[in-house]
């Protein structure tokens, strides 16, 4: 009896021993399986590595069929071929987040060049309306300065009208003055009636009459009375060649002022032998002013003959 | 067949510059190829093989990871620093 138990259990144990063994196999492929089929269904790592899962997938395929003497060898190339597998897929993620970071490079450098372009923008516009008000500023001043050189010129000819218009009328008191001191003195030459011609001396065929510098008031155009007798007896005498007279000073004054007086003399010595009855052609009035003294300028008598109004008869 | 199966994936992994945990994978598939070249019989040339056609690819897989890790740290810094310059520029 005992025999035959022993017999059984021996025979029990030979026949579960591969079934344990069958089980254990079964349990490894399946906690492969599941390791697999977890990296699979990663969100992240599930599309990944597509030759290296489709190895895993063979490798454990290998291991679930394989012999009984291959079986571990087998798994433990599957558990290898799942890591491989895994290793890939982190590596192709982050071979895409390299990627990723490039575009964003990328994207940040489009910011950068944005900003530099707006900053350019910017700076070309401030520098614009610098310009402008630049150019405003001197626009202002250009018609201020225009306005102003209008009103200076509006001033001055206001101020020349005036001045000239001062001068018309002393120019005219001083005509009037000198007409009444001629009529002064004509009358007064009027009253005499024994008056002579200016002393005469010959040059050549040219008569020369000489009236002295006293024959006009001192600083005057005006001829005194007796002067204006003596061109009036001279008139009578002058037949009816051509007649120059020529105006004189001494150097006394400004040579300008000199020539305008020795002018104005001839002129007042003209218009007395007009009036004496001289045709007005016949006469010539020059001025020479300081510049053909007959003496000595350097004494009063000499100064005295320089002063003198040349009528020339030829 | 799986001994040129196992050369390839042996001369890609070297290929790939493994260092640290990869080269160790690389190392021991280094040893399998050669001792499949070594063996006798054809099964156990076969096993070794395949195992060092394994590793190799693992080493492969971890030498990809490890230079991928790299890159995306490098950059990301070097963005990081684009930004901050940026940012700098921004608020200049």
């Amino acid at each position: 009896m005992v025999l035959r138990f022993l017999a059984i259990f021996a025979l029990s144990l030979l026949l579960a021993a591969p079934v344990a063994a069958q089980s254990e196999h079964e349990r490894a492929v399946a906690a492969l399986s599941a390791e697999l089929q977890a990296l699979e269904a990663d969100p992240s790592l599930g599309d990944q590595a597509r030759l290296e899962r489709l190895q895993a997938r063979q490798a454990v395929a290998d291991a679930a069929g394989a012999r009984r003497s291959e079986r571990e060898h087998k798994l433990a190339l599957a558990g290898v071929r799942i890591e491989a597998a895994r290793l890939a897929a982190e590596a192709e993620l982050l071979a895409g987040q390299a990627e990723q970071l490039d575009r964003e490079r990328d994207q940040i450098m489009i910011e950068a060049s944005q900003l530099e372009a707006e900053r350019a923008r910017r700076e070309s516009e401030r520098l614009r309306l610098q310009a402008m008000a630049r150019e405003e500023a001197l626009q202002r001043e250009l018609e201020q300065a225009e306005a102003d050189r209008t009103a200076a010129v509006e001033q001055a000819q206001a101020e020349t009208e005036q001045a000239r218009k001062l001068a018309a009328a002393r120019a005219r008191e001083a005509e009037l003055a000198r007409r009444e001191a001629e009529l002064a003195a004509a009358i007064a030459a009027d009253a005499i009636i024994d008056a002579a011609p200016p002393p005469m001396r010959r040059d050549g065929n040219r008569r020369i009459y000489t009236l002295a510098g006293n024959a006009f008031a001192s600083g005057s155009a005006s001829l005194t009375g007796e002067a204006q007798a003596s061109l009036r007896a001279l008139a009578g005498q002058l037949g009816s060649g051509q007649v120059s007279i020529e105006g004189h000073t001494d150097s006394q004054g400004a040579d300008a002022a000199n020539q305008a007086l020795s002018q104005r003399r001839a002129e007042a010595v003209r218009r007395v032998l007009e009036e004496a009855g001289v045709a007005p052609g016949r006469l010539k009035a020059v001025g020479r002013g300081e510049t053909q003294p007959v003496a000595d300028n350097g004494s009063a008598d000499g100064r005295a003959r320089n002063r003198r109004v040349e009528i020339i008869v030829n | 067949m799986a001994l040129a199966a196992a050369e390839r994936a042996v001369l890609a992994a070297e290929a790939a510059q493994p260092r640290g945990q990869a080269a160790q994978a690389l190392e021991q598939a280094r040893g399998q190829w050669q001792a499949a070249l070594a063996a006798r019989r054809k099964s156990d040339k076969l096993r070794f093989a395949e195992a060092a056609a394994a590793n190799a690819d693992l080493a492969h897989a971890r030498a990809r990871l490890d230079a991928a890790r790299e890159e995306v740290e490098s950059r990301a810094a070097r963005n990081a620093d684009l930004r901050r310059r940026l940012l700098v520029n921004r608020e200049r």
